[in-house]
This record gives C-alpha cells, sequence and structure tokens, in this order.
C-alpha cells in the first residue's frame, strides 16, 4: 500500500512537471509563431486584400437567444467590419424576449420567402427576413433549437463560400475578419479552418460597439480569466497552429470553409463542447478523405466577450466545458495516438487528453497521496518540494512567456495594471487552480448526478459599464 | 534547476514590468514627437521655407517619416511638389539606402524599405529594381508597389518574371502593384501574357494574376490576349478573362462573352454574367435571362444580379416572376426583393403571427448539388 502511495506521488510530480514542460515548449512555439504574423501583418501587405480577387466573400452567421438589449448593438458593430463582401446572418432562435422585432424595427427588415437549400436538418424555420442595407442582413426566425440548432440554420441560409460563426454578444475589431480571411487568400485550397483571439470584454470601456481602452477589470476572477485566455489564445494555440493540431476553434471567433461544416453534418445540437466536436470532426473527416488541409490560428483576429464576473457563474461554466470535453474524448477515442491522424492524433489531442481531461483527475490525486506519502516518510521531503517549486516556476515563467507574447496587442500598459497582472502569475496557483480542479472533479460525476447546469448570467454588451441585467443565454465556449 | 528556474523567472517578471514601462514610455516621446514634426512641417508647407539643416536625428527618425508620408498622401498639386522637394533636400532617400543595405535587425529594414517605397522619387529606381531580387518576400513586393509609384515602366517585365516564381499570396500583391501603373503598362503586360502562354511550362498563376489586373485597368488594348486567354482550355484563365472583358468593352468582347455563357464550367458562365453588367447593354438582357434558371445557384445570383443593373433589366425580372422554371422565378424574386422593386401583390405580408403564407425551403432546391 505504502508503496502504491509512493510510487503515485512521484508519478504526480513527474506529471506536474511534464506538463509545464509541454506548455513551455507551447510558449516558445507561440512566440515564433507570432513573431512570424505580427511581420505579416506589418509588412504583408494585408490591406491590399481588401480590394483584391483572393478576398473570398463571407456569411457571418450570428446565433441570438433572448439578446433583445445587445442585438442591434452588436449586429451594428459586425456590420462595420472592414472586408470587401460579407453578408450577416441573424438566426432569432425562438427569443421569448422581443430580439425579433428589434432587429426588424431597427433595421426595416422585409419578410421574403427566400429559398435556400437546408444542408443540415436544423428545427422548423418560421420565416426569413430581409435588410437592404449597405451591407446585406438576413434574419432568421426559428424554432428554439439551441445554439448549434441556430448555426446551422444559418449556414444553410448563408450564400457564401465561408462562413465566421460567432455570438451576439460577441465585438469584433474592425480588421479581425480581414486578418483571418488573409490566411484563407494564402492557401484557399487547404484552407478549412481559422480561429480568431478571443479576449475578455470585462472592464473595457466600449464606444458605439467598438473598444476604446482595454483595463482590467475589477474583479479577481475576472482578472484570473484574462491570464488564463491570454495563456491560451496568446501562449498556446499559436504553437499548436504552427503545427497543424489546432484542436478546437473558439465559438466565439471561427471562420470555416462552408462546405467543410456541411459534409460534417454542422455543429452537434445539445452538445456541450460543440466547437471542439464541431472542430474535431472536421480534422477526421479530411484525414479519413486523406485530403491535404489545414486549421490555422489568426492571433491578429480579436474578438471580445463577457467572461463570468461571479465564482458561481464561472463553475457553471467550468463545469459545462469538463462535461463537454468528456463527450468529446468519448466520441474521438479513435483519434487518440492514432498516427493515421497525423499531428491531431499524435500530439494535440493526446495532451488534451493528458494536460486537460486527466489534469483534474492526477492533480486531485496528489493533493490526496503527496501529503499522505510525505507524512509516512514514503518519499524524500526534500525531492519532493523541490518538484513541487520547478513545477510552479515553470507555470509561472509559462505565464510570464505568454504576457511577454501580449505585449505585441499593447494592453494593460499601465503600471498599477502590470503589477496586478504579474502578481496573477503567482497568485493564481493558490487557490483558483485548487477550485478549478475541484469543478472539474464534480464535472466528471455530474453525469450521474445533475441533470440540468444551469444558465450563464450575462450582463450583456449594451449594458457593459451600466447596471447588471438581463439576458439569460446558455454558453458553451471553452477558452 | 529550480534555482536557474526561480532566477529565469525573477528576470522574467522584471523584465516584464520594464517592457510594460518602456513601451509606456516609448510611446509618449513618440506621441510627443510626432506632434513636434507634424507642426514643423506643416509650417514649413505653409511659408514655403526649406531649412538649410535640420536637427541630426530627424532624418532618421520613424515618426518623421511617417508624418512626411502622411502629409505626401494627403496633399497634392504645388504643395505636393514641395514636399518632395523638402525630401530631397532633407536627403532622407539617403539616409534610407544605407541602412536598407544592412540586413539586421530585420524590422527596422523592413520599415526603411517601407518607408523608401512611400518617398522615393525617380533616382532611387535602380536601386528598387535591384530590392526585386532581395531575399526577403516583404522587401520584394514593397520594392515592386514603390516601382509603380515613381512609374518606372522598364520595372513591368521584371515584377511578372518575379510573379511566376513565388508564392501565389506575393504573386498576387506583385501583381496588384501594376494596377498603379495605369494604361501605360498594358502593351507591356499584354506581351508578357502572350509570350507566357506560349513558353512551354507557362505559370499559370502569373498569367491569372496578369489577366485579373488587365481587367482592374480596363484598357481596349488588352482585348486581343483576354479573348486569347478566355477560348483557352485553362479553366483558371477562362474565369479571369471573363471577368476582365467586362471592363474592356469592345463589340468582340460582348461577343466573346455572350459564348461564355455557354461554357461548360460554371465557374466560367458566373463570371461572364456579372461581367455583362459591366457592358451596361440591353440587348444583352435576353441571353443573361436564359441564366436564371442555371442548373448552379451562382450563376443564377449573378445573372439576376446582372439584370437589376443593366438597362431593361428590372422589366425582364419581373416577367420572370412568372417563368415555368421555378429556379428562374426565385432567383427573379429574390433579386427584386432586395433592390425592393418587387410589385405590392408579389411581397407576401407575414408576421409572427400568420407565418407561413408560402413555403421558403423550395423542395427541387434541396437536390441541386450544393456550390464549391
Amino acid at each position: 500500500m505504502r508503496t502504491a502511495i509512493n510510487v503515485s506521488s512521484i508519478a504526480v510530480l513527474g506529471y506536474f512537471v511534464a506538463m509545464q514542460l509541454h506548455m513551455l515548449a507551447l510558449a516558445i512555439l507561440s512566440a515564433r509563431a507570432i513573431y512570424k504574423q505580427r511581420m505579416f501583418e506589418r509588412f504583408g501587405r494585408v490591406q491590399d486584400m481588401l480590394g483584391s480577387d483572393l478576398s473570398p466573400p463571407v456569411s457571418i452567421v450570428v446565433p441570438a437567444y433572448n439578446e433583445s438589449a445587445g442585438i442591434v448593438e452588436s449586429i451594428r458593430s459586425i456590420a462595420m467590419v472592414t472586408y470587401p463582401k460579407f453578408e450577416i446572418i441573424v438566426v432569432n432562435d425562438g427569443s421569448k424576449d422581443d430580439t425579433l422585432e428589434k432587429m426588424i424595427e431597427h433595421f426595416k427588415m422585409l419578410a421574403l420567402p427566400m429559398p435556400f437549400r437546408p444542408s443540415i436538418k436544423t428545427a422548423d424555420v418560421r420565416q426569413v427576413y430581409h435588410a437592404k442595407l449597405p451591407v446585406s442582413i438576413t434574419l432568421v426566425d426559428k424554432a428554439n433549437g439551441g445554439r448549434a440548432d441556430a448555426v446551422n440554420a444559418g449556414i444553410n441560409v448563408a450564400r457564401y463560400p465561408y462562413v465566421m460563426l460567432t455570438d451576439a454578444d460577441v465585438l469584433i475589431d474592425g480588421d479581425a475578419l480581414v486578418n483571418s480571411m488573409r490566411y484563407v487568400a494564402e492557401d484557399r485550397t487547404r484552407t478549412v479552418g481559422v480561429g480568431g483571439n478571443v479576449r475578455p470584454l470585462n472592464g473595457c470601456t466600449i464606444r458605439h460597439g467598438h473598444i476604446v481602452d482595454a483595463k482590467l477589470p475589477g474583479g479577481w476572477w475576472e482578472r484570473i480569466q484574462i491570464l488564463e485566455y491570454i495563456r491560451s489564445f496568446v501562449g498556446a494555440r499559436p504553437g499548436w497552429s504552427a503545427i497543424n493540431s489546432l484542436i478546437f476553434l473558439s465559438g466565439a471567433f471561427g471562420v470555416y470553409l462552408k462546405q467543410a461544416v456541411v459534409d460534417v453534418g454542422g455543429l452537434t445540437s445539445g452538445h456541450m463542447g460543440e466547437d471542439l466536436d464541431l472542430s474535431m470532426r472536421i480534422h477526421r473527416h479530411y484525414r479519413r478523405l486523406k485530403k491535404p488541409y489545414r486549421m490555422v490560428y489568426a492571433p491578429s483576429a480579436v474578438a471580445w466577450t463577457e467572461v463570468p464576473s461571479t465564482r458561481k457563474v464561472l463553475r457553471r461554466q467550468r463545469i459545462r466545458w469538463h462535461r463537454g470535453l468528456l463527450r468529446a474524448m468519448w466520441d474521438f477515442r479513435s483519434s487518440l495516438f492514432n498516427p493515421r491522424h497525423g499531428t491531431v492524433g499524435m500530439l494535440g489531442w493526446p495532451a488534451m487528453f493528458l494536460f486537460e481531461f486527466l489534469a483534474p483527475i492526477i492533480e486531485f490525486l496528489g493533493y490526496l497521496v503527496v501529503p499522505v506519502s510525505l507524512l509516512f516518510g514514503g518519499i524524500n521531503p526534500y525531492p519532493a518540494l523541490l518538484l513541487l517549486v520547478i513545477a510552479f516556476l515553470a507555470g509561472a515563467f509559462t505565464s510570464l512567456l505568454a504576457l511577454f507574447l501580449d505585449e505585441r496587442f499593447g494592453y494593460f500598459n499601465k503600471p498599477l495594471e502590470a503589477l496586478t497582472l504579474l502578481s496573477l502569475v503567482f497568485l493564481e496557483n493558490m487557490g483558483l487552480r485548487q477550485q478549478t480542479v475541484w469543478w472539474r472533479i464534480r464535472a466528471i460525476f455530474g453525469g450521474i448526478t445533475t441533470k440540468q447546469w444551469g444558465d450563464m448570467q450575462r450582463k450583456g454588451v449594451a449594458n457593459l459599464g451600466g447596471k447588471t441585467a438581463h439576458p439569460v443565454k446558455p454558453v458553451q465556449r471553452r477558452t | 534547476m529550480t534555482v536557474v528556474l526561480a532566477a529565469s523567472t525573477v528576470i522574467a517578471a522584471l523584465a516584464l514590468v520594464s517592457i510594460k514601462m518602456a513601451h509606456r514610455i516609448i510611446l509618449n516621446s513618440r506621441g510627443v514627437r510626432t506632434a513636434h514634426y507634424l507642426a514643423a512641417v506643416a509650417e514649413m508647407i505653409g511659408r514655403r521655407y526649406i531649412p538649410t539643416e535640420i536637427p541630426k536625428g530627424w532624418r532618421t527618425d520613424t515618426a518623421f517619416h511617417d508624418i512626411l508620408i502622411d502629409y505626401r498622401r494627403l496633399v497634392e498639386g504645388e504643395d505636393g511638389r514641395f514636399i518632395d522637394r523638402m525630401i530631397e533636400e532633407f536627403g532622407i532617400v539617403d539616409a534610407l539606402i544605407p541602412r536598407i543595405r544592412w540586413i539586421f535587425p530585420q524590422t527596422s529594414r523592413l520599415r526603411a524599405v517601407s518607408t523608401l517605397v512611400e518617398l522615393a522619387d525617380r533616382s532611387a529606381a535602380p536601386f528598387l529594381r535591384s530590392l526585386l531580387d532581395d531575399r526577403n518576400d516583404y522587401v520584394r513586393t514593397h520594392a515592386a508597389h514603390g516601382l509603380a509609384r515613381i512609374h518606372d515602366l522598364t520595372a513591368v517585365p521584371l515584377i511578372l518574371d518575379l510573379s511566376t516564381r513565388v508564392r501565389p499570396w506575393e504573386a498576387a500583391r506583385l501583381t496588384d502593384s501594376l494596377v498603379a501603373f495605369g494604361v501605360d503598362a498594358v502593351p507591356l503586360i499584354t506581351e508578357w501574357a502572350s509570350d507566357e502562354m506560349d513558353s512551354p511550362r507557362p505559370s499559370v498563376e502569373a498569367v491569372t494574376q496578369s489577366a485579373r489586373v488587365l481587367g482592374f485597368i480596363g484598357d481596349n488594348a488588352a482585348e486581343p490576349v483576354l479573348l486569347r486567354l478566355l477560348s483557352s482550355p485553362n479553366l483558371e484563365w477562362r474565369i479571369a478573362a471573363a471577368s476582365a472583358l467586362g471592363r474592356v468593352g469592345t463589340d468582340e468582347a460582348r461577343t466573346a462573352l455572350l459564348n461564355a455563357l455557354a461554357d461548360n464550367a460554371w465557374e466560367v458562365r458566373a463570371r461572364a454574367v456579372r461581367a455583362m453588367a459591366a457592358l451596361a447593354d440591353e440587348t444583352v438582357g435576353p441571353a443573361v435571362v436564359a441564366l436564371l434558371g442555371d442548373t448552379e445557384w451562382w450563376v443564377r445570383q449573378n445573372a439576376a444580379e446582372t439584370l437589376g443593373e443593366i438597362p431593361g433589366g428590372v422589366a425582364l425580372l419581373l416577367d420572370a416572376l412568372d417563368s415555368p422554371d421555378k429556379f428562374a422565378a426565385d432567383s427573379a424574386l429574390n433579386q427584386l426583393a432586395e433592390m425592393r422593386k418587387l410589385p405590392p401583390g408579389r411581397l407576401p405580408v407575414l408576421s409572427r403571427e400568420r407565418p407561413h403564407e408560402a413555403p421558403i425551403v423550395l423542395p427541387e432546391l434541396v437536390e441541386t448539388r450544393p456550390f464549391s
């Protein structure tokens, strides 16, 4: 028994070191990718795309459920995106509030018997409306079926060969679309997906649907998430993208080849990790067909989304995310260590399994067995402590590296903000991490004990800086 | 190892704070300098005065360069020529060239290239031409745009030759630069494209891009080579030529485009029918109406859009509403609705309470092949 505990303790400590080293390696890969991307952005004449035949038109699909307060502001913000040719498709997913009426009234939309091909099966479409403005806006009114179903309905109506999937509570930087579509223009035959850089909106100053000042929010839960987002979107994803192992594109900003999404049957309704599921199905589809393809990450395509501001909402979100991951792990178990799935099967998906799926279990185990082992003298305290310190420092170093890379975006330059972020690098390991582990452990066993995980309370884009309000909406995004 | 890692972490933390502070200071300092330069250059232009000597740092300061670039873009005529004289007398170009000859640091070099491209005069043409052979793709692309800006026509064949040897993205950016040469470049581009087509292994991408440029420039002298491309077996060339011919607009181009409406490839039909809009010729109406019932969605859509733009097209769309071909009727309906030109009786009045008066999803459309 004692031997088993001791072996477990050493394995757990070794696992921590491996996890931090993997993140460090990713951060180094990301640094290279971001440097190349930055050079391209400054000197690659990306803006020339705006007048070029190389720019394929894009349909922007925005599912909306009870988004009455923020929908007009959000669509106006999207309509101001700089790109040669695009259309906006808003899908009202059976909202119980006046989302539909607000859209019709504000954009002076007309009901049209618009014919379209339902390539993906969805809940009943009640009506299609259209507004003739400088940007084509189509509004699809359908019966409630969830976010995935709404996105699928939008894809059915989309006219253009590329679809950008986003949400009604996301603000998109003006050049985000051109910065993501340049990857498509570079290699149109292989590029099937481009993910954007999602950043927390909390604390930012918004004017006319645009971020005018990015500031750190007041709450510690929100601040910690900013560090997490930076580590994920700046410190890891560019690295995964560089080795063509990007496992998923965020639901807040993802551009896909429409045909690829249709070929895999669209988004899966009711899946808690629908973005991960979609990306993995696209990977599997192309691997099976043995067609060359790539899914890439565009760090300079920035989208802003609201993150949970309270512990309670954050808990719900993390539990949902981990349950989505569990289902995806089961669904795509055949991809794990599968050489036929290339770098995704041998690197990306195994890393997801080892350092996302197993992490809470091993970490939880570690909190139990290492103290016991130390208590009974099974392991030498000095090397154990040393390993712990190494794991802690490697983690802090990785976070610092991600913050360095984030300097390229020029946010949070005030002295106090810099110091706050710096303190978070060290503080996040003293409580939040353990809290997250516990939530994820709950998610694993939640399938048995919990059926309903509740919704996320959002302030809404229109209300940020004002009173907390209204829309209640299920959120199934992951960092 | 722990000590090394701990030291690295502490150093990284201190470096992060220092960098953030430095960024802040640099940005503030640049803002102050920019305001200073802005006022100084405005005064020089206003008083038509060029100082015999400027402070040493100005010639190499990127903030000063940016101000000159901004003024150069905004101001034309006599003021523009005065700024050109200022740039020459300050010796900005002479200061940039040695910087470009140094390979490192790369960012600073690339910045110097992009500045040179904006500020260079014709005397810098040989140096810019030499940059077309640079190892760095950004330098090559910027050099092409610089040569276009100073209208160095001898560079046109060099840029086109270069576009055959590089990646599609760079080829597109290089050929984009040719548009700025205008009609003067058309004979050179057409001659190059003809030679390339006759070569044993022509570059499909470069010839396609040259056709695109000819279309942008829109000079009749491009017609022979575009007609040749439209009749070639290469699909990419036919697509590019069909788009470009719409802007050339002679009788022969019109006839060729009408023939292209029957091309086997839907991509060519779609481009050709859209090019008809640029001809603005009402006699092409019946041929375009025929494509409202095409098997491909893009062709139908483009035909409807073209009818919406050519003289007499709206009447033809209204007629098509009663077409026995359901595809044609739907395309016409969509286009008229989008143009807000549907007769009152044809627009169904629907509301949330009374949702369906007409089926939205047409079973016939479900059967069609999704576009690629």
